[in-house]
């Protein structure tokens, strides 16, 4: 993990990453949740600085294709679909559970829509949280002060004691998307994120989404609100588990 | 992850939720402070009462009792031959024995005897028929004093004819005329724990404390061979030798004086003819350190002897089965606590589904998640361990009070019945945690093995 610059958590692809520009390809990717196939034969690929959103009604697999591609859908003994699904070069069914996480700690961001922050933790340790797991975790000092400015990045600066149940609904969500970028993630995975939120605080987090990706950060939303697929740089929309449009909405 | 990380994890964890954890603690920790209370207290007893009255490392080797006892080989050999003796050469066939370190033969007085004495105990004396057996002056380790406990009679001790010629100390044996000490004796500490726990009380006399025991060293009282307060048998021509006390050791017989083999064998053969002699009325045998006495009493049975039936075997059994029952009690308390802590692990994962996805979803892996749930395990374990013995001791303590207090003395009355070895601690301890590991660890697995994003949108 980069530990030299102390600047704004967000990264430039790193130079071992530019040899490809396709950050995330998925071929024919079918998925069951028992006699229901979820996802039937899904073809995506998303490239490094992408915003895409992906939209769809309840249902139609947009969760669970971002779970899948985020290597969450994984248990003991392997992973539970049929396809293939390459992430930053890795086909992520060869990758043991330990490399797995190790990909999830440095390279990817989750913010979820229940924000999921640990209510025992302050806000600060919920940043912190990916560095108690990492193979060669940040110094204290280096990790608190990444930490920090995470938080100051996300404007929730003075909030560090903070405890979650302290804090409104978009407030949590910053403090999620703040952990998610402690290590400066190459990918943002979003599942809704404005989906508990009102229209105002949505909006800045909207924003946000937006300033990140113009810092370069690539970013894969669920969504099913006009506003977020708008903020987008393409949209892709799925329908009972089959991807039935795409396309770029206008500026 | 690190230790350090995992331990700040932990405690953060196990801080957020304290009451779980304390009636995690508390079943964990009411089992192991009924086992370690009722274990200290097997083990207080053998080690501070039984080992004194029943020692584990030696064996009383005596004449088979019966044909029944001797076997075809020793029955045969009775029939033909007589019965079976100690002698010297199974003495030496003993001490050829790998597990044998030393072999102490014993001999009783075979005539009357009788004497008086004690006027530093109870201010008069006491007149009383004595048994007396001789044993080797080498079975004895405990410092004695004034005099060493050994033979004194010698061909070169000085002639006299009145105690003024001898050394300061010594005495004149008119029917030899010659000096002698006094004979050494040592008695048991058996006698003594009966006198204190029964005679002092009865007669309101002074205890005989350690203090007093050494002060007692060196009382002298006489004792008259061949005579006897209550028969009237007489053997041989009556004379009187002085004794003197030299020491309490458990070599001595527990009722009755100790006196350095020699001297038995040579009143023996004055008042009871040359066989009585010859004739050891039983041999202490002592085991190696290590080593089981078992192997020793399959050779002793084999030669066609006996081991004497002390109550050894009976009430270490009693103790044995007493531990056994109380035991089986304490662990079922321990199954009811593991399955607790079972329990409570499964409902707290379940609560903690959706964190625990967190973890996955920032980089945990299924490893980091089964550490971190088993090493709450462990808090709890050692947390139940350490407030267990605390109980424990504690109860062992009060009960160590009230028989100072409120019990009457009696023979063999220990300070303490409890005895926390370190061992015991340490095995506590680690039985503790590793039950509390088996408590958490299906759970634990489980957790670890179901996927993140199931965790994450459980409902």
């Amino acid at each position: 993990m980069p530990s030299e610059s102390s600047t704004v958590p967000t990264a430039p692809p790193r130079p071992s990453d530019q040899a490809t520009q396709d950050l995330i390809t998925v071929s024919n990717l079918r998925k069951r949740f028992g006699d229901t196939e979820v996802l039937r034969g899904i073809d995506l690929t998303i490239q490094r600085g992408e915003m895409v959103a992906l939209t769809g009604r309840s249902g139609s697999g947009k969760s669970t294709l971002l779970h899948i591609i985020g290597g969450l859908d994984y248990r003991q003994g392997g992973h539970s679909y049929e396809g293939k699904v390459e992430l930053l070069g890795h086909d992520i069914a060869q990758l043991t559970d330990a490399a797995l996480s190790a990909l999830r700690n440095r390279h990817i961001g989750f913010v979820f829509q229940a924000f999921h922050l640990l209510a025992h933790l302050s806000c600060l340790d919920n940043v912190l949280l990916p560095n108690a797991f990492a193979a060669s975790p940040l110094g204290q000092a280096e990790a608190e002060q990444r930490a920090q400015l995470a938080l100051e990045r996300v404007g929730l600066g003075d909030k560090r004691r903070s405890r979650p149940s302290e804090l409104s609904g978009g407030q949590k969500q910053r403090v999620a998307i703040a952990r998610a970028l402690l290590f400066r993630p190459t990918l943002l995975l979003c599942d809704e994120p404005t989906g508990n939120l009102d229209d105002y605080t949505g909006q800045q987090i909207i924003e946000l989404f937006q300033e990140l990706h113009r810092d370069g950060l690539t970013l894969l939303l669920v969504t099913h609100e006009p506003r977020v697929a708008q903020a987008t740089t393409r949209l892709v929309r799925l329908q009972s588990g089959r991807i039935v449009e795409t396309e770029e909405p206008a500026p | 992850m690190t230790i350090r990380q995992a331990g700040s994890l932990l405690v953060r964890s196990l801080w957020r939720a304290p009451r779980a954890f304390a009636l995690s603690v508390f079943g964990i920790g009411v089992g192991i402070s009924v086992l370690g209370f009722f274990l200290a207290l097997s083990l207080g007893m053998q080690k501070r009462v039984l080992s004194r009255i029943f020692p584990t490392d030696r064996l009383e080797v005596v004449p088979p009792k019966t044909s029944v006892d001797q076997g075809a080989l020793g029955a045969l050999g009775s029939l033909l031959g007589g019965s079976r003796q100690l002698g010297d050469e199974v003495i030496a066939t003993l001490r050829a024995h790998p597990d044998v370190l030393a072999v102490f033969p014993r001999m009783k007085v075979a005539f009357p005897v009788r004497g008086w004495g004690g006027e530093r105990i109870v201010g008069r004396p006491i007149y009383t028929d004595l048994p007396i057996d001789g044993i080797d002056p080498a079975a004895v380790s405990e410092a004695t004093a004034p005099w060493a406990f050994k033979d004194y009679v010698s061909a070169e001790n000085p002639f006299c004819t009145e105690d003024k010629n001898c050394p300061s100390g010594w005495y004149c044996s008119w029917d030899i005329n010659k000096c002698e000490p006094p004979v050494p004796v040592i008695v048991s500490p058996t006698i003594l724990e009966f006198y204190n726990g029964s005679f002092a009380r009865m007669y309101g006399l002074p205890k005989i404390s350690g203090f007093l025991a050494n002060q007692l060293r060196g009382m002298t009282a006489t004792a008259e061979l061949g005579k006897s307060f209550i028969s009237r048998r007489e053997s041989g021509k009556p004379r009187q030798r002085k004794l003197v006390l030299v020491g309490v050791s458990d070599r001595a017989q527990p009722f009755g004086l100790t006196v350095p083999l020699p001297y038995v064998k040579r009143w023996n053969a004055e008042y009871a003819g040359g066989g009585a002699a010859q004739e050891y009325s039983s041999l202490t045998v002592q085991v190696r350190p290590g080593k089981s006495v078992t192997r020793v009493v399959e050779l002793v049975r084999k030669l066609g002897y006996s081991i004497e039936d002390n109550g050894a075997e009976q009430a270490g059994l009693a103790v044995l089965l007493m531990t056994a029952l109380f035991v089986l009690v304490s662990l079922s308390t321990l199954v009811v606590a593991t399955l607790n802590v079972a329990h409570t692990f499964f409902r707290a994962i379940s609560e903690r589904r959706h964190e625990l996805g967190v973890m996955r979803a920032v980089g945990a892996s299924q490893r980091d998640i089964l550490i971190l749930l088993l090493g709450e395990a462990v808090c709890i374990g050692v947390g139940g361990a350490l407030s267990g013995l605390v109980v424990s001791w504690l109860a062992a303590q009060g009960i160590d009070f009230l028989s100072k207090t409120a019990l009457p003395d009696f023979p063999f009355k220990p300070s303490s019945y409890f005895w926390f070895a370190p061992e015991l601690v340490a095995g506590l301890l680690l039985f503790s945690v590793l039950i509390c590991l088996l408590g958490a660890l299906w759970p634990a697995r489980a957790a670890a093995k179901q996927s993140p994003a199931e965790a994450l949108t459980a409902k």
